[in-house]
């Protein structure tokens, strides 16, 4: 876990920048982690910058425009070509790709003056895993109508299964937590 | 025929007086459950015989009938705004109580420390944790979390597991708020107060922590923190205390640098706590179990759905069945 900071500062952590990013990659670099993503070659497009091999940040919307002010930063539509982006993807700074999330992970009152953290989770390729179990296939349920009452009102649907999510190198993970800047 | 639209679930349990936290799946709107070992006693007590409770009741609240003492009718039906029934959608979901402003000395220099205030409403010692922040002239534990030790009403409350006794200043300012609820995920992250220098290192944890003798733990210490030596090892847990809330883990740390919480300036300029995170549990090797279950102590999801029932709405010893109801809204 790291806490985003800045020099001079009321509260800890503060918003995320540059700095903080060049600590989390450095420290996964350093823990030789894998990235997820090869780089994005640059072409002569205007407008567009090359993108580096990347770990994955997995955030909440609210950073949105937090992002935008980091040093370095690229907007996905940046890229030299759109093949390889996400829908979730936001941009990059780094080597680090954002995905953010209305559900991304947060802390209520959680900083040093009370106000929400937000955590980014950096993670690099096999960090996690998602185990399926055996003996237990995904089913998806349907139920129709006519099982809810004579006037077949209300039907049902919905789907289970069983895994275990696993984190699999808790080195090459790493929890970004910052606030927003006012 | 039936339909997860209108739907019946029952069940049951024999009380130990405590909380009892029963999984359901979602929508259920009505419990009820009867006393079973009663039935029919003239015992002279008064345990529960009948509990009652809908989602729209407030949290804890409820309807319940003791027994008549000394004859085996029910008295008269009560409710209760404590103690009764709460309908969980996810016991994850952490409430974060409201922000209550510390006075006096907020935080003294003492083992352990004292958190003066006026309102000690809704905190329970031993159980009950606080988030302080704003601690302006102890900075070092603004933000982080503590279980809270003596209560005295409307005066005071301990941060049990912290020895500020060597901070260079009291706090001269603050405030807190009840976190009541736990993370998902057991075994969970906990910030660290103390580590021994010794042979095997005692690690003392801000808020109780449920650590089990076996798990394995990565320390996290930042070099604020002094004793960087230890920062990122591995330690298995081979012996733990419930009433220091420490673990102890074989790393020898007896050479290492001493632990020390860094000054308010430093912390006010921005810090990542000392902590200890979960990765895993020590292997198992033995002829009855050649393989350590390496999954169990770090994926194990204890948040639940359903109803958590109140102390107030049951009587210990006594065996209850319980009915779960659903239905559409119309």
């Amino acid at each position: 876990m790291f806490k985003s900071r800045k020099a001079i500062e009321s509260d800890n952590p503060t918003e995320i920048t540059r700095s903080d990013v060049d600590v989390v990659v450095r420290t996964l670099r350093g823990n030789n982690a894998y990235s997820f993503l090869t780089g994005v070659e640059g072409e002569d497009r205007f407008g567009t910058a090359p993108v580096r091999d990347a770990y994955f940040g997995l955030g909440n919307t609210d950073l949105i425009g937090q992002l935008d002010n980091c040093a370095g930063f690229v907007q996905k539509w940046n890229y030299p070509t759109q093949g390889s982006t996400l829908d979730a993807e936001w941009g990059t700074v780094a080597n680090v790709r954002f995905l953010l999330s209305s559900i991304g992970s947060t802390t209520q009152n959680a900083s040093m003056l009370g106000a929400t953290v937000y955590n980014i989770f950096v993670c690099g390729r096999e960090a996690f895993a998602a185990i399926e179990q055996d003996a237990y296939s995904a089913q998806f349920i349907y139920r129709p109508p006519i099982y809810d009452g004579p006037l077949a009102l209300n039907a049902s649907v919905g789907y289970k299964f069983a895994e275990v999510p696993r984190i699999t190198n808790d080195t090459w993970v790493f929890n970004l937590r910052c606030t927003l800047s006012s | 025929m039936s339909s997860p639209l209108h739907a019946v679930l029952s069940g049951s349990f024999t009380s130990d007086g405590s909380i009892v936290n029963l999984s359901l799946p979602s929508g259920y709107n009505d419990f009820q459950m009867t006393n079973i070992s009663d039935i029919g006693s003239a015992a002279a007590n008064t345990n529960v015989m009948k509990a009652r409770g809908t989602s729209l009741m407030l949290d804890g609240s409820g309807y319940y009938s003791p027994k008549t003492s000394g004859a085996a009718t029910i008295a008269l039906e009560a409710t209760t705004l404590t103690g009764g029934f709460t309908f969980v959608s996810n016991s994850a979901d952490i409430v974060i109580g409201a922000s209550t402003a510390l006075n006096g000395t907020p935080v003294n220099q003492a083992s352990p420390a004292v958190a003066n205030t006026g309102t000690t409403t809704g905190l329970v010692a031993g159980s009950s944790v606080v988030r302080m922040f704003s601690t302006t002239g102890m900075l070092q534990i603004s933000s982080m979390d503590f279980t809270v030790g003596t209560i005295v009403g409307s005066t005071s409350f301990e941060l049990k597991y912290l020895i500020s006794s060597g901070f260079a200043a009291a706090a001269s300012a603050g405030s807190f708020r009840i976190i009541n609820a736990t993370s998902a995920f057991y075994p969970r992250r906990r910030f660290i107060t103390a580590i021994s220098a010794a042979a095997s290192a005692v690690i003392t944890l801000s808020v109780v922590h449920q650590f089990t003798v076996g798990q394995a733990i990565r320390v996290v210490v930042p070099s604020v923190f002094g004793m960087t030596q230890i920062n990122g090892l591995v330690g298995n847990i081979t012996a733990i205390s419930t009433a220091n809330n420490t673990i102890t883990v074989d790393i020898n740390s007896s050479g290492f640098t001493a632990f020390a919480f860094p000054t308010s300036a430093i912390a006010g300029a921005g810090i990542t706590f000392a902590q200890v995170s979960p990765v895993g549990e020590a292997a198992i090797n033995s002829v009855s179990q050649p393989y350590g279950n390496l999954l169990d102590d770090a994926t194990d999801n204890q948040s639940f759905s359903g109803i958590s029932i109140g102390a107030t709405v049951q009587t210990s010893g006594v065996l209850y069945q319980w009915i779960a109801v659903k239905g559409v809204s119309v």
